[in-house]
């Protein structure tokens, strides 16, 4: 069978392409672009979730430079003689559905000490589109026995000729960052649901950012009057980026708030320029839409009217709908320009909607320069993660956001950045 | 969804919001939502985003001036739930 696989494989791999491109038509995302490849050193487990026979067959695509050997259970192996010998082909590993059976555990853990790649569906059965059934914890046995790392995958599940896939390899974990004791039901329950919350949210982000094309009408107006714009003043808007977290400003891909001290008018220009490989919407103070022109310019760059004076509903709907869209917001929760001295105390706006929209929210320092045309120095920290929706979070989510930009901005004091 | 359903999913969700559980029995549906209970804009803007999130209704700044008595919500959301 090995003779047979190794010639096999790479003739269906290479004659499927044009099924692939037609019937896939598969976009792939990743958790975090920078450190990911879909290239696997040494053996791995990927956990996916599983809508259909397909699945695996995209798989079987997606890393086209491996063999990824699934294990799926005995009423598909022996479904039909064609399955049959296609699974025996990529080197499926059975298991039984007796929940004794942990030969398979042995087998894929043995495969994977060798370097092999092991692909395994915890959900056992096909679930309905946009929904996950309960896991079984076995994946992490198998990760933590055969000490590899576990590469979650998710996919949309959405497979025909006029549709198309959408799927997100995510960050590779190890079993160790969920269960401390392998052996202790509960704490591998607790690490299963974590796991699995974990996948939940990489469909979430999955879903908004398929819906975010790179080229659509309605963006064109916002897509040309960046490079307008930009295209005039590039030269005397200069940014230095300084990361100051674990990840680039850059990496940070789907639904996002950026929220910064607001300290002149230029600061969405400089965040703009420093946020360019993305769209960023941004709220705007009602007085600043002067007049039509300005209006149709404002909201043709991705602005949202706000009425700071008034409770303006729909202000927050609008700000919600945009990140439900995969797309970035630029907040400045003070509300107001704050030229000099200490950062102001921050609205809560920016956490009631990062946990309705269950967005993170990346927290940035613009430090003072002497004139709009020096160099704007801008601090990125870590992101503050959402909150759940509950009214006792909502304070606490916009006072940490407020005390990382104080710590940026301690950061740009200290490097002696501050009135450059 | 009948009015007493819609009246106890929004009381649980204003007491919710304003951390106090005696509303609950407090609220009636003349209860005036802005004067009879003490609530900031985080609290109003809570309490409507929690409604589109229960009922899948959302409350826009033209609905607002007439959502003033706890009986005024009710029969908005009964209307745009039907």
């Amino acid at each position: 069978m090995k003779f047979i696989s190794a010639i096999l494989i790479p003739i269906m791999k290479v004659t499927g392409i044009p099924l692939e491109l037609l019937f896939f038509k598969r976009k792939t995302y990743y958790q975090y672009r920078k450190m990911q490849k879909r290239t696997i050193k040494g053996g791995a487990l990927i956990v996916s979730n599983h809508h259909s026979f397909w699945d695996y067959i995209m798989v079987f695509f997606l890393f086209f430079w491996y063999k990824v050997r699934p294990i799926v259970s005995y009423e598909i192996m022996h479904k039909n003689k064609v399955l049959t010998f296609f699974l025996r082909v990529v080197g499926a590993i059975e298991v039984s559905r007796n929940p004794l059976d942990m030969d398979y555990i042995n087998k894929a853990v043995e495969l994977i000490r060798k370097g092999k790649k092991v692909i395994i569906y915890p959900e056992g059965h096909f679930a309905p589109i946009g929904k996950f059934l309960p896991f079984s914890n076995s994946y992490l046995k198998i990760a933590q026995e055969a000490n590899c790392p576990i590469i979650p995958l998710y996919t949309d599940g959405h497979y025909g000729f006029f549709k198309r896939n959408h799927v997100m390899v995510g960050t590779p974990v190890y079993a160790s960052d969920f269960v401390s004791d392998i052996n202790d039901k509960d704490d591998r329950e607790q690490g299963n649901s974590r796991f699995v919350s974990n996948m939940k949210e990489m469909g979430e982000i999955t879903e908004k950012r398929s819906k975010t094309p790179l080229f659509t009408f309605k963006m064109f107006p916002m897509d040309f009057g960046k490079v307008f714009i930009f295209a005039h003043i590039w030269p005397f808007i200069r940014v230095k980026v300084h990361n100051c977290g674990t990840r680039k400003h850059n990496t940070y891909e789907g639904p996002l708030i950026v929220s910064a001290n607001h300290i002149s008018f230029t600061d969405p220009i400089v965040l703009i320029k420093a946020f360019f490989y993305r769209r960023l919407h941004f709220l705007i103070a009602k007085e600043v839409y002067a007049n039509k022109a300005r209006n149709a310019g404002l909201n043709g760059l991705g602005g949202i009217k706000i009425d700071r004076q008034s409770f303006d509903i729909d202000a927050i709907n609008n700000a919600c709908d945009v990140l439900n869209k995969g797309r970035a917001l630029l907040v400045f929760p003070e509300g107001h320009i704050i030229r000099e001295g200490e950062i102001d105390a921050f609205k809560n706006g920016i956490a009631i909607m990062s946990a309705k929209t269950k967005t993170n929210i990346l927290p940035i320092y613009i430090a003072k320069s002497k004139k709009w045309y020096h160099r704007h120095h801008i601090f990125v920290g870590d992101v503050v993660k959402y909150s759940p929706f509950d009214m006792k979070k909502m304070t606490s989510t916009a006072l940490e956001v407020s005390s990382k930009i104080k710590a940026l901005e301690k950061i740009a004091k200290d490097g002696g950045y501050l009135n450059d | 969804m009948t009015e007493k359903e819609i009246f106890d999913k929004l009381v649980t969700i204003v007491a919710d919001s304003l951390e106090d559980e005696s509303l609950k029995e407090k609220i009636t549906m003349d209860t005036n939502v802005f004067t009879d209970i003490e609530m900031n804009s985080l609290a109003i803007l809570y309490i409507s985003m929690s409604i589109e999130n229960v009922f899948g209704v959302r409350i826009t700044n033209n609905d607002l001036p007439n959502l003033v008595l706890t009986k005024d919500f009710v029969k908005f959301i009964k209307e745009k739930v039907a």
